[in-house]
């Protein structure tokens, strides 16, 4: 126990030379028996604090390092945990590497795209790439849009999307000159909307028409989302073009993007269809589906430009 | 084009609700589509018919309890501040 006679208390050796040893305390993580010796003073004699402070500060440093280096070891773990637990439940939700796999795209792949939604008329052939395993030959999944043309991203979507609210931002404020930041959100959230019920109507006609392909929803996302280069497209020829000229443009890429749709959802909707022509039962249902999505373009692309 | 997202919510209520509401004796079972007079199985799966049949069903055990609820948020909601 520590006294106010002036002589030296029994300090641990490290306390007595601060400089030199000090950093044993630092790497504990657990702090063992200095600072709980260090407590017990106050509680021991009633007036000790003068003293201790006058020979303190090295003492509380030690203490203070100790407890930091703790506390943010624990922080950490926390954090840690924290992270993990976040990522566990984020990945049950929405998949990361799934979600990775439609950005997956170089300059040529998106120029070459945007060119395909524009004027699908004469590509061919209309089939996704799959890809093979190195060893087996056996099929384990489709190759990225970077390396087939067919295959959806969702980079080209997600661009679209953004310069769709920012060019209805401007042709709010240059034509009808009422631009205001609401604006902006009141079409994004419309934009979205229409992109989430035209999923649903989708997704429902799937499950009616028993279409169980193992068609990712990001895929009907990205096919929904082409819309919006014709529409883009279609709004800045609006900028600078006479009205005949603009229901022109948007008479076009409403039914080119719908010829696109119908060629890309086909195999979706009809998988092998040219060789087992009987095989499936609502085939003639499917294919009415798939034009009745298609044709949903032209009135979705309508309201979006309106 | 104008949608909010408090739309599409009524929008996809009503549609719940209007599901939930059709009555399995009295018009389900009149107009043959009742869960009761299962056709034979075909070789080709589920038919166009019986998914909507299943769906329908679906929705009305479903949803039932939370329905309730939703709907009385709503319609206190709607009195209080419509």
């Amino acid at each position: 126990m520590y006294h106010q006679n002036g002589s030296q208390p029994n300090y641990p050796k490290y306390y007595q030379t601060p400089n030199s040893v000090s950093p044993p305390p630092l790497q504990h993580p657990i702090p063992t028996h200095p600072p709980i010796q260090m407590q017990e003073p106050p509680a021991a004699s009633p007036s000790p604090p003068t003293q201790h402070q006058i020979q303190g500060p090295q003492d509380l440093w030690a203490f203070n390092d100790a407890t930091t280096q703790m506390g943010m070891q624990f922080g950490r773990t926390a954090m840690m945990a924290g992270s993990e637990y976040m990522e566990k439940n984020i990945n049950r939700y929405v998949s990361f590497p799934a979600l990775k796999f439609y950005f997956k795209v170089n300059n040529s792949y998106v120029a070459n795209k945007i060119r395909l939604l524009l004027f699908p008329w004469r590509h061919r052939p209309w089939s996704r790439l799959v890809k093979r395993s190195e060893q087996n030959g056996q099929m384990e999944g489709f190759k990225p849009p970077r390396d087939d043309i067919n295959s959806p991203d969702l980079y080209i979507p997600a661009m679209a999307l953004v310069t769709y609210v920012l060019l209805t931002g401007i042709v709010a404020g240059t034509q009808r000159n009422e631009f205001h930041p609401e604006v902006l959100g009141v079409n994004a959230t419309s934009a979205f909307l229409l992109m989430l019920l035209e999923l649903i109507f989708i997704k429902v006609g799937c499950y009616l028409l028993n279409i169980t392909s193992e068609t990712q929803i990001f895929d009907l996302l990205a096919y929904s989302g082409y819309k919006f280069i014709g529409i883009i497209v279609t709004l800045i020829i609006s900028l600078i073009a006479p009205f005949w000229l603009v229901v022109g443009t948007f008479f076009y890429t409403a039914f080119a993007n719908g010829f696109f749709l119908l060629r890309s959802l086909r195999h979706i909707m009809l998988p092998d269809s040219t060789t087992t022509v009987n095989f499936f039962p609502q085939r003639k249902r499917r294919i009415h589906f798939l034009f009745l999505v298609a044709s949903l373009q032209v009135v979705l692309m309508y309201l979006l430009i309106k | 084009m104008v949608l909010s997202i408090g739309q599409i919510l009524y929008v996809i209520l009503l549609i719940i609700n209007a599901m939930a509401v059709l009555n399995e004796e009295r018009f389900l079972a009149r107009i043959g589509m009742s869960t009761q007079n299962e056709s034979g199985f075909g070789t080709e799966g589920p038919s166009f018919k019986s998914n909507i049949i299943n769906l329908i069903s679906a929705v009305r055990t479903l949803m039932r309890i939370p329905l309730i609820a939703v709907n009385v948020i709503v319609i206190i909601y709607e009195i209080l501040l419509g």
